[in-house]
């Protein structure tokens, strides 16, 4: 076993090193404009196009700008900007990570008990209705994508009933939050609620957790029975 | 296990319960009555005035925190109020010189940052540089630099920065006692137009205390084209005199938050907090405004039929707004590296060669052979005109009685006979029609005119192909397409904005048309120097007959719309906003 351990932990660094040629000899069949999309999002910025390439060295030979990239993560750990949440990577992943684990935490209790439930049920009752039923939920939740689930939860439980909304809080609750008079310990928010004693918005943040959940829950459920 | 599913199941009901409890619908009462909530489909790029130039970012900014100069009159795209300045310049006030070149504003008294601090002329006139000399690529500073400097960067092809420029501005924008005056390069006629978007004014020394740029010609190549929109300092927080302050820019939770400014130099804003928040999907966006979680939604024209009538929603429709879409024919193709729009690449029936639409007769039949109306009662809902040139309807210098095409398959026919000394119409054709994938508009428009060429001749054939914006801008840069469709929104309310990307040859859809007509260009450098209005119409008036004359594009101006709570109260439109301005809006 220690072998073992030992000897991925020996491939490992060849094994990125090989994974990040490969992404950039992969990046070099598109034309150094496409790589400057990520800067020029609307027509009135097209005439700067020759001035983005040059900037970010989009049209140097691809050794030249891949040591430059290398030397970025490892001099500077500059893992690069995300355009889609207008932070560098790193803060990003730091900044979403809470909210990753808090839901993960939350889908992962029921998925637990109802996916044993269910598996062992339908071991013991084989080919009797409880097996049936389950393994005809488990097909069709798998062949429809998660977002499919997502969307229809939203639509009944907050278009119509209004349960459970989406985001992370209502807008009362998020203003208190950011107020000043509210500490954030973890970035978990149901656990911060608890540990500044404010019920309301671990409450609230429940409610808005719960729309996720239920997706989470009903697509792991059924597809891990 | 009969237990654990009764335990489950009273669990599952509890929990169920409590948030019912919490999360019953309030009627229609005003939810959040003192704050707006705007949700959009795209992130703000960057805070930061000098950096903004996307609608995303100028909507949260641009007159809510930061303030200009002059301000547009109500729902008018050419007259101003003052803002910030105490008058609107003009030759008959002696706030424009009469060469036309030298433009003076006093500023208002006792206008406050939201600091606390006064604002001053060294305010404005530091605005202006930084905004100036920010100049990141793909940025808006070009807008300030071609008429004060007459150059639209500051820096060389090899991306360094010219040193001179810095002084020749400095020397440009003088200040005095309570008045700054800016001189330009030479007359621009536009320059108010551009005062009353551009002029953003941030606060100086607040700014330096920030470690921006200390306002030193030796800071300038510190502030020059900053490598991210997180480098400047004013990226996330800011401090302008605006009805509102920047409270917070949450990238994590995608939302921006203003709060009041209980000190500004009018009276304060109905609302007492404004939230622009993103959410990408049409679905959550749509359910979030039904029920009442949202004030006011961005929506497309394809998904508008899914908001009307939702009880509690307004649906504004025919609003004027400075778009405009053109149908681009490229009279210099790159036909080279097996172009799959060109086909063979020769006029053999299976292609087109580099210069097919340099003939003024093959454009001419494309533009009678297109169906107007079908385009715009199928594709756009009704909702868009056919332009009569590069300047929208509404705008200074749009002539309404332009003679221009109409479907007209006879002319059509009569021209591509014409054309080529009839092996056009002998020999047919084969080229792609491009559209950004996704929009369905320009999908549905690029369909109907591939059926109108297709119907004139059975030997035209068109091909309708969606690509990727990265590919767009590649196809676009080597001039591979031979027609393609796409937009522009006006960057400020003047018909130069117009011309001069449509028609110039060094234009940013002119030169990729491969399109240079010496008396059009000289023409837009004149309509931008003349002073006198008549004259300058007249010169507008020109330009949209020549763009009938040598017909290289067919314009289409879509028509705007706005989706809100009807207890939005206050709002009104201009086209040369970004996004509502909510100073004088409220909910009740």
């Amino acid at each position: 076993m220690a072998t073992y351990i030992g000897r991925r932990l020996v491939l490992l660094p060849i094994v990125a090193f090989g994974v990040t040629v490969l992404i950039f000899a992969l990046l070099q069949f598109l034309a150094p404009e496409m790589r400057a999309a990520a800067f020029i999002t609307n027509p009135n910025q097209l005439n700067a196009l020759p001035a983005i390439i040059q900037k970010y060295g989009l049209d140097k030979p691809v050794h030249i700008q891949y040591v430059n990239w290398l030397r970025e993560v490892f001099l500077r750990g500059n893992l690069g900007w995300s355009q889609t949440a207008r932070q560098p990577v790193r803060q990003a992943i730091g900044s979403f990570f809470p909210a990753t684990l808090e839901l993960t935490m939350y889908s992962f209790i029921p998925i637990m008990i109802i996916g044993v439930w269910l598996g062992t049920a339908a071991a013991v009752h084989r080919d009797k209705a409880i097996d049936h039923v389950s393994r005809v939920f488990s097909i069709s939740f798998r062949s429809l994508p998660s977002f499919v689930w997502g969307l229809l939860i939203l639509m009944i439980l907050y278009g119509r009933l209004n349960w459970f909304p989406p985001g992370r809080l209502s807008l009362e609750q998020d203003l208190f939050v950011r107020s000043g008079q509210f500490h954030f310990y973890t970035h978990v928010m149901t656990i911060d609620a608890l540990l500044n004693g404010e019920l309301w918005i671990f409450l609230d943040a429940v409610r808005h957790l719960a729309g996720p959940v239920l997706t989470l829950t009903m697509i792991r459920d059924w597809t891990s029975r | 296990m009969n237990w654990t599913r009764s335990a489950l199941a009273l669990l599952v009901l509890t929990l169920a319960l409590t948030l019912v409890g919490t999360g019953i619908a309030q009627g229609q009462a005003t939810r959040n009555p003192d704050t707006l909530v705007l949700v959009r489909f795209g992130d703000p790029e960057t805070l930061d005035p000098a950096y903004s130039y996307d609608t995303a970012s100028s909507e949260i900014i641009l007159w809510h925190v930061y303030e200009t100069l002059i301000f547009f009159n109500g729902g008018s795209t050419g007259q101003f109020v003052p803002m910030l300045a105490t008058q609107v310049p003009s030759v008959r006030n002696g706030g424009i010189s009469m060469d036309g070149k030298t433009y003076t504003f006093r500023l208002r008294s006792g206008v406050k940052f939201h600091d606390g601090s006064t604002m001053t002329v060294e305010d404005v006139k530091y605005s202006l540089l930084r905004f100036m000399f920010m100049d990141r690529d793909g940025g808006p500073s070009w807008i300030l630099l071609s008429p004060i400097l007459g150059v639209e960067g500051t820096r060389d092809d090899k991306g360094a920065l010219d040193a001179a420029l810095f002084n020749k501005a400095n020397q440009a924008i003088k200040t005095s006692g309570d008045t700054i005056s800016i001189t330009l390069e030479s007359p621009y006629a536009p320059f108010l137009s551009i005062m009353a978007q551009w002029s953003m004014v941030v606060n100086r020394k607040w700014a330096i205390a920030q470690d921006d740029w200390n306002g030193t010609p030796l800071g300038v190549a510190k502030l020059n084209n900053p490598a991210k929109p997180e480098d400047t300092k004013l990226f996330s927080q800011g401090n302008g005199t605006g009805p509102f302050k920047l409270a917070q820019w949450d990238r994590q939770g995608r939302q921006a938050i203003l709060e009041r400014n209980t000190t500004y130099w009018r009276a304060p804003a109905k609302l007492a907090r404004v939230v622009y928040r993103v959410v990408e999907d049409f679905g959550p966006r749509r359910l979030m405004i039904q029920q009442g979680d949202a004030d006011i939604v961005s929506v497309n024209r394809t998904e508008q039929s899914q908001v009307e009538g939702v009880q509690g929603v307004r649906v504004i429709d025919d609003l004027p707004q400075l778009v405009m879409t053109g149908i681009y024919m490229n009279l210099k193709i790159d036909t080279s590296g097996g172009n799959p729009d060109v086909g063979s690449g020769r006029l053999d029936g299976n292609g087109v060669p580099a210069d097919f639409f340099a003939d003024v007769n093959v454009r001419r039949g494309v533009a009678y052979a297109f169906d107007y109306n079908t385009t715009i009662r199928d594709c756009n809902r009704g909702k868009a005109i056919v332009g009569r040139g590069a300047i929208p309807a509404g705008m200074f210098g749009y002539n309404p009685n332009q003679r221009w095409f109409t479907t007209d398959r006879a002319r059509a026919e009569a021209a591509f006979r014409e054309a080529r000394g009839g092996q056009v119409w002998a020999n047919g054709f084969k080229f792609s029609v491009a559209f950004n994938s996704g929009n369905t508009t320009r999908q549905c428009t690029a369909q109907v005119l591939k059926s109108n060429l297709e119907a004139l001749n059975p030997k035209f054939k068109v091909d309708v192909r969606g690509v990727t914006w990265a590919q767009y801008l590649s196809l676009y840069r080597q001039s591979k397409l031979p027609m393609w469709i796409i937009g522009w929104a006006a960057d400020y309310p003047d018909a130069d904005n117009f011309v001069t990307p449509f028609q110039h040859s060094k234009g940013t859809y002119g030169s990729a048309q491969g399109y240079t007509n010496a008396e059009v260009d000289k023409l837009i450098v004149d309509a931008r120097n003349e002073t006198d209005a008549a004259k300058r119409r007249a010169i507008y008036f020109k330009l949209s007959e020549i763009a009938f004359n040598d017909i290289t594009t067919i314009y289409l101006q879509p028509v705007g719309f706005q989706v809100m709570r009807s207890w939005v109260r206050g709002w009104y439109n201009n086209p040369a906003f970004f996004g509502p301005y909510v100073y004088p809006m409220s909910k009740s």
